[in-house]
């Protein structure tokens, strides 16, 4: 067992945590990230056009980019694992991972983001991967042609019925609410216009069935509707479980900070996508921007400490 | 040593004998290229079975044939059949797992 002590300890590996690593180096800090997936939710969006500087970067790169940049400094040790389990003892933490290490620091920056949400269809998890798919940007192109639906009525179902409307012969877009639910203006008139795109609204989808692949949906208008692939784009939901032993405090799951991106707890940080944040927004310059304050502030706790 | 890609002129040949574990994959999806590592580090010490790579977007008939509707997907196939397939990112315990039900 490694008897070292690290000033910081960053859980995740997306925007925030890869930004918390950099300022971290910066202020010298003897850190370590630790998460299973490089980049993060950020991987998984085909096109980013809103982040200043950067135009039109597909997530995959946009992430070998900031990888790159934590790299440049050694500060910052990286490790591919999963965090299994996490304890305190005397403003100490304990992180044990899946290989089998125990890794222990004064710090702690929470910033393990979110994943997506199952529908809880009948009929959803028996054609997963027959069909029913959490990733348009690495499935869409495997329905070219063909008919789909995607569920949702955020900002990123109304991006992937988009996206799919380049590939498959129909795309159908069910929301539940009775109008969209991003703000997007842009996106929506985009979607509204695409011929290839019919939105259903209030419709919510009941049973998705077929034989060995989908092959229809039904809805709770009693409505069959001939699709191959069924896209689900219904939301995110905090990967915050691991933390719960910590006494830290949430709000919906979601760990609660204040404008420092400090948690309850003194020596824990959270930043990114898990948190209540700063506002609403929940986008990569805004993690980075909770990665950067997190870090600055671990800096000046450590200083105390 | 990179893992062989297969197309549908070799694929047949390739898996027809023993146990193969088959990676269909595509070069845009994040979940396919953080499998690489994992696949490199199974191939360099697979004794009793073989690791390739299929490239979904290269070879559409061979994605349809073997119904690739999310990806990564492995196969894992024993004497040119196919025995079990596990979909999305999982860890090289959990493939090995599935290969020492077959072997």
């Amino acid at each position: 067992m490694e008897e070292k002590i690290f000033d910081l300890a960053i859980i995740g590996f997306g925007p925030a945590a890869i930004t918390a690593g950099i300022y971290a180096s910066r202020y010298k800090l003897n850190s370590m990230i630790i998460g299973k997936t490089k980049g993060g939710m950020i991987t998984t969006a085909h096109l980013m056009d809103n982040y200043p500087g950067i135009e039109d970067v597909s997530g995959i790169d946009f992430t070998d980019k900031i990888v790159k940049h934590l790299e440049k400094y050694k500060e910052c040790k990286i490790k591919e694992d999963e965090v299994i389990g996490i304890s305190e003892i005397d403003n100490n933490f304990f992180i044990s991972t899946k290989d089998g290490e125990n890794i222990k620091s004064k710090s702690l920056i929470i910033a393990t983001g979110t994943e997506k949400r199952k529908a809880n269809i009948k009929g959803e998890k028996e054609f997963i991967g027959k069909g029913v798919t959490y990733c348009t940007t690495c499935d869409g192109f495997l329905y070219k042609n063909k008919k789909v639906v995607v569920l949702g009525s955020g900002d990123s179902a109304f991006n992937s019925a988009l996206y799919l409307s380049n590939i498959a012969e129909k795309v159908y877009l069910i929301c539940r609410k009775c109008s969209p639910s991003t703000e997007n203006k842009n996106l929506i008139e985009k979607v509204e216009e695409n011929e290839k795109i019919e939105i259903l609204y209030e419709t919510e989808v009941e049973e998705i069935k077929g034989e060995k692949m989908v092959e229809k949906i039904i809805t709770n208008k009693k409505e069959e509707i001939e699709v191959s692939g069924v896209f689900i784009e219904i939301g995110l939901i905090p990967q915050s479980v691991l933390f719960q032993n910590l006494n830290i405090e949430f709000e919906n799951n979601f760990i609660k900070i204040n404008k420092y991106c400090e948690t309850s707890k003194k020596g824990v940080f959270a930043a990114g996508d898990i948190t209540t944040g700063f506002c609403e927004l929940k986008q990569v310059i805004t993690a980075e921007a909770m990665g950067a304050v997190s870090a600055t502030y671990a800096n000046k706790y450590l200083k105390t400490k | 040593m990179n893992i062989t890609e297969l197309t549908k002129e070799n694929f047949k040949e390739s898996v027809k004998e023993g146990v193969s574990v088959v990676d269909f994959w595509a070069p845009w999806c994040a979940p396919c290229n953080m499998m690489t590592p994992i696949l490199q580090n199974l191939s360099e010490e697979a004794t009793n079975f073989k690791v390739f790579k299929v490239n979904v977007d290269q070879e559409q008939e061979l994605g349809a044939e073997f119904n690739i509707m999310s990806i990564p997907c492995l196969k894992i196939i024993k004497d040119g059949e196919v025995k079990e397939e596990i979909i999305g990112l999982t860890s090289k315990e959990r493939i090995l797992e599935v290969i020492n039900t077959i072997i």
